[in-house]
C-alpha cells in the first residue's frame, strides 16, 4: 500500500477498522480464563460467607474449623493446611424431626438425641459444605458435608457434628486425654480460638500451637483487640462416621457434659 | 440492549444458577479482544478479562439500570486494561508490545504461513498503534473496534465528548506520522 493512500483520513479509518477486524479473528479466548474466574469467585464467596458466619454465629464456624483441622491432616499425602466450612448463618431447621431428613439426604445413618440427661436440648441443625486446602491454598480432597446439631441448656451451647470426610479418624493433635466408651476410642481435646485484628502478627509460640492444632485464629475488620476463648472437644468414630462435640468452656464443666453426651450418643447409635 | 440480554443481567443480579455463565459466554470474546488491543499482549489481556468478570459478578448488585450494563461492563474493562497497561509499562518498558504477541489462545502460535500472508498494511498499523499512549489506543479501540459513538465512549472513559473527539483526532494524526516514519524506513 502506498504512503499517500494510507494517510488519507477516510482510507486510514477503513484501514484501522480492517486491521482490528482481521486481528480479532485470530484471537481465540483461552478456556482457562473462565476456570480462573470461577476459582476466584468461589474464593471470594467463601470469604464473604466466612465473615458472615463469624459475625452471626461464631461458634458454628469454630466447630467446623477446629474439629476438621484436628481430624484431617492429609489427603493423598498432601498436608492439609486449612479447612473452610460454609453454610447458612442461621439454623437450616429448628424442628428435631428434620435431622433425620437431612441425615438421610447426606446418606448418614444416625439416630440423633433430642434431649440429653444433663438437660441439653436440641435447638437446630446446620448442614455445612467443607473443603480442605494445602499449604499453597489449593483445594485438596473432595468437598464433604457436615451435620451440626446445636444443643442448649439454660446458659450454654454444645454443638455435635457428624461427617463423612472419607478419611476416617486420626488422633487429633490437640488431644489432652483418651478414653474408651463401650469399646469405642474417644479423644478429649482442647482448643483456643483467638479473634485478632487484621494486622496482628503471631508469636512463635502461637505459630507452634497452630501447627499442633491447639490454636486457631479468626479476624475481620471490626476486631480491634485480641480476645481468646477456650473450647473443649470430644471426638470418636462410629459406623464409618466421625462424631464431634464442641463447647465453649466458660464454667469449667464442658468436658463432663461432653463426655456424658458422647456416652449417650454412642449407646443410641451403636 | 436486547431483551434477552436484559433478562440475563437480571438473572445474574438475582444470582440464579448458570446466569453468570451465560453472561460470560456472551461477552468473553469481545472483552478478550478489546483487552488485547488496549494492553498490547495476550497475557495481560487474560488478567484484565478475569478481573473484569470477577468485579462484574461481585458488584452487579450495585447496577441500578439493567440497560446500562454494556456501558458499565466496558467501563470496568477499560479501566482495568488502562491501569494494568500503565503499570506494566512502568515495570517493563517496551515499544511494540502487541506486534509479537498475537496468538491463538492458550499459548498457541499462529501458523507461519498465515504470518507470511498477513497484510503489510495491518502490520504497520498494528505496530504504530502499539506505540501510542494508552488513552489514544483506548479511544481507537472503542471507536473503530467496538464501534461505539463518541457519546458512548465519553460515558465509558469518563470524559467529555469534546475530549474524546480531540483524542480521536490526535490519535489519527499520531498514527499517520508513525506510519510515514515506518514506511520511510
Amino acid at each position: 500500500m502506498s504512503m499517500a493512500v494510507k494517510t488519507d483520513k477516510y482510507k486510514i479509518e477503513e484501514a484501522i477498522k480492517n486491521m482490528y477486524r482481521e486481528e480479532a479473528n485470530k484471537l481465540k479466548t483461552p478456556e482457562s480464563i473462565k476456570q480462573r474466574i470461577d476459582e476466584r469467585l468461589i474464593s471470594a464467596n467463601e470469604r464473604k460467607e466466612r465473615i458472615k458466619m463469624f459475625k452471626k454465629k461464631k461458634l458454628v464456624l469454630v466447630a467446623v474449623a477446629v474439629l476438621l483441622f484436628a481430624s484431617i491432616t492429609s489427603y493423598a499425602g498432601v498436608k492439609v493446611s486449612s479447612t473452610t466450612g460454609w453454610g447458612n448463618a442461621e439454623p437450616d431447621s429448628k424442628v428435631f424431626s428434620d435431622c433425620a431428613k437431612f441425615a438421610k439426604k447426606e446418606g448418614f445413618k444416625i439416630h440423633p438425641v433430642e434431649t440429653f440427661s444433663n438437660g441439653y436440648t436440641y435447638n437446630g441443625i446446620n448442614v455445612s459444605t467443607n473443603q480442605a486446602y494445602d499449604s499453597e491454598g489449593q483445594p485438596t480432597g473432595e468437598q464433604y458435608k457436615t451435620l451440626m446439631l446445636e444443643y442448649r441448656n439454660e446458659n450454654q451451647q454444645i454443638t455435635i457434628s457428624v461427617e463423612d470426610n472419607g478419611k476416617g479418624s486420626e488422633k487429633p493433635a490437640n488431644t489432652v486425654e483418651e478414653k474408651t466408651m463401650d469399646g469405642i476410642k474417644v479423644y478429649m481435646t482442647e482448643y483456643i480460638h483467638m479473634m485478632v485484628p487484621l494486622d496482628y502478627e503471631l508469636t512463635e509460640e502461637e505459630k507452634q500451637m497452630i501447627d499442633e492444632g491447639r490454636l486457631g485464629t479468626g479476624t475481620d475488620s471490626l476486631v480491634t483487640e485480641v480476645s481468646s476463648t477456650t473450647y473443649r472437644g470430644i471426638q470418636w468414630e462410629m459406623n464409618g462416621l466421625l462424631w464431634y462435640g464442641l463447647s465453649e468452656d466458660t464454667a469449667g464443666n464442658a468436658t463432663g457434659d461432653l463426655e456424658l453426651m458422647a456416652e449417650e450418643l454412642i449407646a443410641t447409635n451403636k | 440492549m436486547e431483551q434477552h440480554e436484559s433478562e440475563i443481567v437480571e438473572r445474574v443480579k438475582r444470582k440464579e444458577p448458570g446466569a453468570f455463565d451465560c453472561l460470560y459466554e456472551r461477552y468473553k470474546d469481545q472483552a478478550y479482544r478489546m483487552a488485547v488491543f488496549i494492553t498490547g499482549n495476550t497475557a495481560d489481556a487474560q488478567d484484565v478479562v478475569q478481573d473484569t468478570f470477577v468485579t462484574v459478578c461481585l458488584e452487579i448488585g450495585q447496577l441500578r439500570e439493567t440497560a446500562a450494563f454494556p456501558a458499565w461492563f466496558y467501563r470496568i474493562l477499560t479501566r482495568n486494561a488502562i491501569q494494568l497497561s500503565k503499570r506494566k509499562k512502568r515495570e517493563f518498558p517496551r515499544e511494540e508490545l502487541w506486534e509479537d504477541s498475537i496468538d491463538c489462545g492458550d499459548g498457541g502460535i499462529m501458523d507461519p504461513s498465515k504470518v507470511l500472508l498477513e497484510k503489510e498494511e495491518n502490520r504497520i498499523i498494528r505496530a504504530s498503534i502499539s506505540q501510542l499512549e494508552e488513552k489514544y489506543r483506548t479511544v481507537l479501540v472503542l471507536y473503530y473496534f467496538n464501534e461505539f459513538s463518541v457519546k458512548q465512549i465519553a460515558g465509558i472513559v469518563g470524559c467529555t465528548e469534546g475530549t474524546i473527539k480531540s483524542r480521536l483526532h490526535k490519535a489519527r494524526k499520531l498514527l499517520e506520522r508513525k506510519i510515514r516514519i515506518k514506511e520511510l524506513k
